[in-house]
């Protein structure tokens, strides 16, 4: 069996132990890098795919995404000694203030970390300023805020309002999700996407990106 | 006003499942090993699950908005929850990033308070069951839903119950605390609206719902 095909195995099987050995063998050995990391990037591609065609169920994919990042910690020190930046982009992430739903945003928040994206968890009940401040400080390219209720998701037309107002709309790409959240609400607020899961919010995160 | 404690819940892996599937997933059944998890699981749930409640009956017409509660007499008004440690402990293991084991028993809280409400209802209506005598009684309804807005509603429910002594509190978005808890009240009356609080996924505005039943 190839090493892609093992990498495959062991992040579709969810194996941590597994991940991490082949991780550490591919530095052992002298393997090139990045292609030892494309090839956990595709198994964690898969695992995502087969989530949304109804193969996988979500704990089956945060196993996976849990065995993607224990690779990644042994290539992690590799890649920030390098020169070269793997990072697909920064993003901040967040629940808005006055909202303390917190699993569906940690969901996104590790895909979007397994795919390669550099980011930013700023947790539950973060106020908007601190979402702005973070993503100026990070250089980020998409702010995600998340609302699980109608009476916190206009926290989500503030934010939007509070970079126009601040003339820094046009720095940032701003994705929108929570169960409340609709297309037509996206649209209201001038947002830029919305995604109904974990998956889908990767795949829109890439194609806003030009990825 | 009555409080109960230790709610008696059982807790079905379906319903379980339901909360891990993805659309696409409905007709897939899970691998041994993730039903093997979600048992093993569960055990560990219900010994920190602590379902309790908190409810009271009220004149209807004193109730508002009163397109909910017009053609009622009495309304019974009630908030149960499973209690905060299950719920601290699910952000415990997210935070240490055991994912896997977070979705489960999250999945498992969710459907825990679904089953504490629906005990619960059962337990007042048992208790009531003198003076409901030959009326008619509506499903539970819940702010957010039947056109009850959210604010309004959860004012009036956290305003007519102490619910400090559950635990439960409202914050100013109108969210509980703890986050698995159910306010929700159902109408008493010779004539009263039938369809009201009638929960089907077929009829929720919802329709992109992940936790949508299949018909």
């Amino acid at each position: 069996m190839s090493f892609p095909e093992k990498c495959k195995d062991a992040i579709l099987a969810g194996d941590i132990d597994l991940s991490k050995n082949l991780a550490q063998k591919a530095v052992t050995d002298n393997l090139d890098i990045n292609a030892a990391i494309d090839a956990f990037s595709l198994a964690i591609r898969e695992a995502g795919d087969l989530f949304e065609e109804g193969e996988f169920f979500l704990p089956e994919l945060m196993r996976s995404a849990e065995a993607m990042k224990a690779a990644m910690t042994i290539f992690d020190p590799i890649i920030s000694e390098g020169k070269e930046d793997r990072s697909l982009g920064r993003i901040v992430i967040g629940t808005i203030e006055g909202d303390i739903h917190d699993i569906g945003k940690t969901l996104v928040a590790s895909m979007l970390s397994a795919e390669g994206f550099d980011v930013h968890d700023l947790g539950a009940d973060v106020p908007i300023s601190t979402f702005i401040d973070k993503a100026l400080e990070v250089n980020a390219d998409i702010i995600c805020i998340s609302a699980l209720l109608t009476t916190t998701m206009v926290g989500q037309k503030r934010l939007i309002d509070t970079l126009e107002e601040k003339n820094i709309r046009d720095k940032f790409k701003v994705l929108i999700g929570g169960a409340p959240v609709s297309k037509k609400w996206t649209e209201e607020i001038g947002a830029d996407g919305t995604a109904e899961n974990a998956i889908s919010a990767v795949k829109l995160a890439r194609n806003l990106l030009g990825l | 006003m009555r409080i109960l404690e230790n709610i008696a819940i059982t807790l079905d892996n379906e319903e379980i499942i339901r909360f891990l599937q993805s659309k696409k997933s409905m007709n897939k059944k899970p691998t041994q090993k993730m039903v093997d998890d979600i048992n093993h699981m569960k055990e560990k749930a219900l010994e920190l699950i602590q379902p309790m409640g908190v409810y009271d009956l009220f004149d209807s017409k004193e109730l508002q908005p009163q397109f909910l509660f017009r053609k009622s007499e009495k309304t019974v008004i009630a908030v149960c929850t499973i209690g905060k440690e299950l719920e601290d402990k699910i952000s415990s293991i997210m935070d240490e990033g055991e994912l896997a084991k977070g979705v489960i028993l999250d999945a498992i809280a969710s459907h825990a308070a679904e089953e504490t409400a629906e005990q619960f209802n059962q337990i007042i209506l048992e208790e009531i069951k003198k003076q409901i005598k030959d009326k008619e009684v509506t499903c539970r309804f819940s702010p957010g839903y039947c056109q009850w807005v959210l604010e309004e509603g959860q004012q009036l429910i956290f305003n007519s119950l102490p619910t400090e002594f559950i635990d439960v509190t409202l914050s100013v978005s109108m969210m509980m605390k703890p986050v698995k808890s159910v306010s929700f009240a159902f109408n008493i009356g010779t004539e009263v609206d039938r369809d009201l609080g009638v929960r089907d996924c077929e009829t929720c505005d919802m329709i992109n719902c992940a936790y949508r039943r299949k018909k």
